[in-house]
Formats: structure tokens, C-alpha cells, sequence
């Protein structure tokens, strides 16, 4: 009787600290969260902002990568200031980054700074708990915002905390804190109404307890080093996992590749007055690695169109056809420092279904990241007079290995039904 | 021993010529001259024109006209004049000379122009200008998507057609007014001829970028083609309509197809540095009935990416230089 109620009053303490919780973490923490600014070293003006907030006695501080990646690309035009919650600002050290999971670890001078720093959780909270968003939306002074621990992001190939609670620009890098004001996560994104989504605990903990200083010269190698891991392990998820079919016209089409490629199918049946019928289906990964303002990566795209008409004779229809495939866009964005320009080789190629395509394989480098490529493929099918499948695939990022086995794979993938 | 009087235009053309049995001839307006100029700053009795017996020259001799005489350009009253001298009294050019002069021997009859007989058959001319009209029709009806119906075909191909007859016109007008035979049966037949052997080649192109993998090597063989397609027709369109010398007329010819050439080559020389985001390839295809090649494998095929790769590579290279 008296375990329950000892059980029962502790219970009740636990619910009134968390009631509590709100109003005190920013009281609690307030000097241990800051504004990251890049300040442009020619006019002294801040040209982005972002949060960040102390982890360490030693002056540790977390922020997203994308925050800092001004710095990272130009370290002799910006540095990095911090202002804090009494308004005294510095710069700050870059220690080390991780483009794939969007984090930054700072250093402050330990002398500047006052106050607990934010302790990190020993483990993620339950699905269902509250937990707060802490940063600095739209420049208008540190805030924070309530919401729901929602799990890890479904069907995603970077593991996200899917929280319910509006996170704002200006509030990346800041940190999500479950009721006793210990790290969870950090602020990364929003897919709009009260969806946010939080880098995890395990993410930050990897990247704090690294401790590894980065040279400002060994900036571009350390992407490269993440970048190449990363493309490695994805390729290889997606070409281990067995590819699920499905009928595409007179095609028979893989239909989901990964878990973490979403598709979406689409046809032309209701509308008027077109001349030749198409379905099709289209997967996206729908997440990017963000490199700089110019440049993202990491993207994948599959598309699969089958195209037939009866009202257009086989001269037309394969007119039609070649405008049709002229054009292609790359899945990602990228400026000229960054990539070169595309080269193409093409030929009609008969795979092990004895589908024959008359396909265009394109690739592009980076610049700056050896044996990294934007790799572009279309084809269209050249078996019958009146339809065709179209095959097309975007990968942003691989190595040329990888381009290889995934190209070999993708386009043996097709058969007729 | 007769004296020749040829009266010339500016450009040098003769416009009359007569002869005469005299060891002197008189030149004038006045009606009692032996050569009558009807030029209002000749004299009426300006200047006459006498033979020396033995010598290939005749001795001028001016009347005391008020504006003179002039022997090729300079100014004189007493001169020996030969085949070789202009005179010009007034705004009139003439050659005075003995009908003993010399002149060149034949040229030998080109085989090429008995030849080429066969091209100024009207016939021929109408069935070239046929077929022509039916690729034009043929390609804009089979590069359409949307419903086309005859009024729509035959107004693109009768309006290219219209438009590619300003070239013979042209060069008929210029024989015309060259004094030459406008031979415009034959240009409107070499027009067609050049037209339709383009249109072969671009589907010849077609056809082979669509089967084979070397499609820039393709573009630039094609190119050469059609280079060599126009140098060719631009020289026979100059041999029939004038008679320059071969030397002239592949000048002219070498010319106007380097002009051209610069035109469709510029774009490939200037700015090929600039970054542009999307591929740039060539997506032809044609219907299965037209593949004349085995299509390749798989793994071939993705085995050679190593050369975009290889290539890519040197890129970077000479970049970060």
C-alpha cells in the first residue's frame, strides 16, 4: 500500500514539473541559446541566421550544417558570430560538420559564457511525449514552441524526428528538449502545418562526442569523405533490396525500389483531345543533402512513362517520341562551380528481357569531390510501331561504381508482360 | 586593210562594231562621218582615224574638239592607237583598230554543258519540283502531333516552295543581265536536285543516329555532306548562268559555302564553355522497321560510361588547373 503511494505521489510530481516545464526551460537555458549569424567579412552585415545552443562546460556548440555552409564553401569572406540572450555576440570556431545529417559543432571561448549548458537525454522520448522547440524564427528573439514526439520519420533513408509543432526559418540549429530540458534532437526542417522534423538524438551525440577538429583546408575532403560513405551505403541498400514489379501498358516496371523512394502514378486518360495515352509512375527520394545555396545532392528520381496511340501513325508517333525524350532536367540543383557540364553516350541497347531501348546515359563530376557524379539516363523503348516505355532515372551524387551497378540494374529491370 | 570601230559599254561589253575599206574614217556627230556618235559632247567632226601601211597601229587625230580625247584615261590630240587602247571621246568608249589584229583561238566546247542538256527538260523540272513538294509535305505531316488537314500541308510546302524560287529567279535575272542565256529550266532544276538531296541527307542522319552510338561524329559527317552538297550546287548554279573562268568560279563557290559554313559553325566554337544545367544529346527515334543494327547489351553499354567517366575526369583536370 505504501509502494502505490509512494508510486502515485511520484507520478504527481512528475506531471507538475512538466506542467512547469514550459514556462521554465527558457528562464533555465536562456544564456546557453544563441543566434548563429554569417557575417560578410567585407561589409560587416549578417547575410543568414540561424539558433545554437551549448552542450559543454568547454564551449561546445550544436547548430545545423546549413547554417554554417557559407563559411565551410568561402572561409575567407564570412565568419561566424553568435549573439546571445543578453545581446553580447563573438565569433565562434567551426570544430567539425556533417552534411549528411545537417549538424554543426562550434566552439565558444568557455570565458564568454554563463549559466547550465543543455545536457543531452539519454535516450529518445516515448512516441506521444511533449517535448519544446527552442530558436529564433524570423529574427524576432528566442522562443519556444510545444509540440508532440512523433517517432522517427517513416519510409526515410536519413532518420528524422517527426514532431508536431511549427518550426519557423530562423529556428534551425536550435534545439528540441524533452520536460527536463535535455536534448533530443535539432531543429532541421518543415513540411508546412505543424509538421516539423528534428535531426535525432544519436545523430548529435556522433557528432559531439567526435571531438575532431576540422581543418579549414580539409573543409571540401571531410564533405567528400561523408558524401562518398553515404552515396556507398544507399546504393547499396537499394540494389540489395529485391525490386517489386508492377504492369506499366504493356510493361512490366519495378514499382518501389526502397522503402525510402516514394512513388506516385499518373495517367492522361481523363483528359480530351490528346492524341496517345500515358501512364505512368513516378518515385522520388525526396530528401536532398544540402551543400550550399547553389548546390544539393543526394537525390533520386525513377520515372517510367508508357506511351501509345492509335490515332498517330508509327512515323508520328516515333517523331513524337524524340521530342518527347529531347529534353531532360537534372534531379538536383547545381551551379557551374560546382559541376561540369553533362556528357552523354547513347546506343540501342537489348537487355536480359529482350527489351530493346534506345537509351542516353549522361553523367556530370563534381568539381570539387573526386569520383562524385550526377548521373541522368532516358530511354525509350524500340519494340512495337504504336507504343513505348519510357525509362528515365536521376541519382545526384554517386560514385562511378555506383552509377555502373545501378544503371546495370535499372535497365535490365524492364520486361514485357 | 580595213579599220574596225567597236563602240563599248562602261563595263567593257562591245555594244556595236563596224568596218570599214579606208585608209582614213572620220568620227562625229555630224551625219557625214563615217562612225556617227550620238553624244551631245561629241563634236560633230571630232577626230579621224588613219592607217600606216605596215604596222599593226593607226594614228589618232583629234579635230580641235572642245572636250577633247582621251587614250585609256589621259588626255591627247595626235596618238597611235592599237587593239589594246580606249578611247573615249565624250561619254562614249571606243576601240579603234586594223581587222588584221590577232584573236585568241577557240575554246574547246565543255563536255560538262552537253551534259548537263538533259537538265533543261521541262519535264524533268516538274517531276523534280514534285517530289520536292511531297518530302516538305511529308516531313511537316509527319512531325505533327495534332491534326493537320491538306489546306494546312499544302500551305507549308507551297509557301518553302515559293521561297526557294527566289534563288533561280535571281540568278536568271543576272544572266539576263549579263547578256547571257537565263537557262532558268536548268536553275530551277539544280535548286530541286540540291533541295531534295538535303532532305535525303537529313533523313540519312536521321536514320543513322538513330542507329548507331557516334551520333556527334554522325552530325559533323552529315555537315561535311551537305558542305560539299552546297559547294557543288553554288558552282553549277554560277557555270549556268556565266561564263567566268573556272578559276573565278571556284572562287566565288569556296567562298560562299565558307560563308555559310561560318554561319552554322559559329555557335559550335563561341561559348562552348557555358555551363548549361540539362544534358544536351540527341534523342532520335525512328519506328522498329528502321533498325538496320544489333542492339547492344546491358553490361557493354554501361561498361563503356568509363569513357564519359575517363573524360569527365580530364575535365575536372584541367579545370582545378
Amino acid at each position: 500500500m505504501l509502494r502505490i503511494i509512494i508510486f502515485i505521489s511520484l507520478l504527481y510530481s512528475q506531471h507538475t514539473f512538466s506542467q512547469q516545464t514550459a514556462q521554465n526551460l527558457f528562464s533555465q537555458y536562456r544564456s546557453s541559446l544563441y543566434q548563429i549569424q554569417m557575417i560578410d567579412k567585407e561589409s560587416g552585415n549578417k547575410s543568414s541566421i540561424g539558433s545554437g545552443f551549448r552542450v559543454s562546460e568547454n564551449g561546445d556548440i550544436i547548430s545545423n550544417y546549413h547554417v554554417i555552409s557559407d563559411f565551410v564553401y568561402f572561409p575567407d569572406k564570412y565568419r561566424i558570430q553568435y549573439l546571445d540572450a543578453d545581446g553580447n555576440t563573438g565569433n565562434l570556431q567551426l570544430k567539425n560538420f556533417d552534411v549528411i545529417n545537417d549538424l554543426s559543432l562550434l566552439q565558444i571561448d568557455p570565458a564568454q559564457t554563463s549559466g547550465l549548458p543543455f545536457k543531452l537525454a539519454d535516450n529518445l522520448p516515448l512516441q506521444g511525449s511533449n517535448i519544446y522547440s527552442l530558436g529564433n524564427p524570423h529574427d524576432l528573439g528566442m522562443i519556444v514552441v510545444p509540440g508532440t514526439y512523433n517517432g522517427l520519420k517513416k519510409n526515410s533513408f536519413y532518420q528524422r524526428i517527426h514532431f508536431t509543432g511549427s518550426i519557423n526559418p530562423g529556428m534551425s540549429g536550435g534545439p528540441a528538449v524533452n520536460g527536463l530540458g535535455q536534448i533530443v534532437g535539432v531543429n532541421v526542417a518543415t513540411a508546412g502545418n505543424q509538421i516539423g522534423f528534428l535531426i535525432p538524438l544519436p545523430k548529435v551525440k556522433a557528432l559531439f562526442y567526435s571531438q575532431q577538429q576540422i581543418d579549414a583546408k580539409d573543409y571540401k575532403s571531410h564533405i567528400q569523405k561523408q558524401l562518398q560513405q553515404n552515396q556507398g551505403k544507399m546504393v547499396a541498400q537499394i540494389l540489395s533490396t529485391p525490386w517489386s514489379h508492377a504492369p506499366l501498358g504493356k510493361a512490366s516496371v519495378p514499382e518501389k525500389i526502397s522503402d525510402f523512394i516514394s512513388c506516385w502514378g499518373g495517367s492522361n486518360a481523363s483528359e480530351k483531345d490528346v492524341k496517345f495515352l500515358s501512364v505512368s509512375s513516378r518515385c522520388r527520394i525526396g530528401e536532398a543533402i544540402f551543400l550550399n545555396g547553389r548546390l544539393q545532392t543526394g537525390e533520386i528520381e525513377i520515372e517510367f512513362e508508357w506511351l501509345t496511340s492509335e490515332q498517330l501513325n508509327t512515323f508520328q508517333f516515333h517523331n513524337f517520341l524524340t521530342q518527347k525524350i529531347a529534353f531532360t532536367r537534372p534531379g538536383n540543383q547545381a551551379g557551374k562551380n560546382d559541376v561540369t557540364n553533362y556528357r552523354c553516350q547513347q546506343d540501342i541497347v537489348s537487355n536480359q528481357h529482350q527489351v530493346s531501348q534506345k537509351s542516353i546515359l549522361c553523367a556530370r563530376a563534381y568539381k570539387d569531390f573526386d569520383d562524385l557524379y550526377d548521373v541522368l539516363f532516358i530511354s525509350a523503348s524500340n519494340d512495337f510501331s504504336d507504343g513505348s516505355l519510357i525509362s528515365h532515372f536521376t541519382l545526384a551524387g554517386v560514385s562511378a561504381d555506383s552509377m555502373k551497378q545501378f544503371s546495370n540494374q535499372f535497365m535490365d529491370s524492364m520486361s514485357w508482360q | 586593210m580595213a579599220i574596225v570601230v567597236e563602240v563599248l559599254s562602261r563595263s567593257g561589253k562591245v555594244l556595236s562594231y563596224q568596218a570599214f575599206e579606208k585608209e582614213t574614217i572620220s568620227i562625229g556627230r555630224a551625219y557625214d562621218n563615217d562612225v556617227r556618235i550620238d553624244d551631245p559632247y561629241v563634236e560633230p567632226s571630232h577626230l579621224s582615224v588613219s592607217s600606216q601601211d605596215d604596222s599593226n597601229t593607226l594614228i589618232l587625230n583629234d579635230v580641235d574638239s572642245l572636250n577633247g580625247v582621251k587614250i585609256n584615261g589621259i588626255s591627247g590630240q595626235n596618238a597611235l592607237i592599237g587593239f589594246d587602247d580606249i578611247v573615249t571621246i565624250g561619254r562614249t568608249r571606243l576601240r579603234i583598230f586594223k581587222d588584221s589584229q590577232n584573236v585568241a583561238p577557240a575554246v574547246i566546247l565543255s563536255k560538262l554543258e552537253e551534259k548537263m542538256e538533259w537538265l533543261s527538260m521541262r519535264r524533268i523540272c516538274a517531276l523534280l519540283a514534285f517530289i520536292f513538294i511531297g518530302l516538305v509535305s511529308a516531313n511537316f505531316y509527319f512531325n505533327s502531333i495534332v491534326e493537320v488537314n491538306i489546306s494546312q500541308i499544302m500551305k507549308v510546302s507551297l509557301s518553302a516552295t515559293a521561297v526557294a524560287c527566289i534563288w533561280p529567279l535571281c540568278f536568271a535575272l543576272l544572266s539576263i543581265l549579263a547578256k547571257k542565256d537565263a537557262h532558268i529550266v536548268t536553275q530551277f532544276n539544280l535548286l530541286w536536285l540540291f533541295l531534295i538531296c538535303h532532305e535525303l541527307m537529313s533523313y540519312l542522319q536521321a536514320l543513322l543516329q538513330f542507329n548507331l552510338s557516334s551520333v556527334q561524329f554522325i552530325y559533323w559527317f552529315i555537315l561535311l555532306l551537305k558542305g560539299i552538297l552546297f559547294f557543288a550546287f553554288l558552282w553549277f548554279t554560277l557555270f549556268i548562268a556565266f561564263h567566268q573562268s573556272r578559276a573565278m568560279r571556284n572562287g566565288i563557290s569556296i567562298a560562299g559555302t565558307a560563308l555559310l559554313a561560318m554561319y552554322v559553325l559559329a555557335p559550335h566554337f563561341f561559348n562552348t564553355q557555358n555551363f548549361v544545367a540539362a544534358p544536351r544529346y540527341t534523342s532520335q527515334v525512328l519506328s522498329p522497321i528502321f533498325r538496320i543494327t544489333a542492339p547492344e547489351s546491358t553490361e557493354a553499354f554501361v561498361e563503356r560510361s568509363e569513357n564519359l567517366i575517363e573524360g569527365l575526369k580530364q575535365e575536372v583536370e584541367e579545370d582545378n588547373k
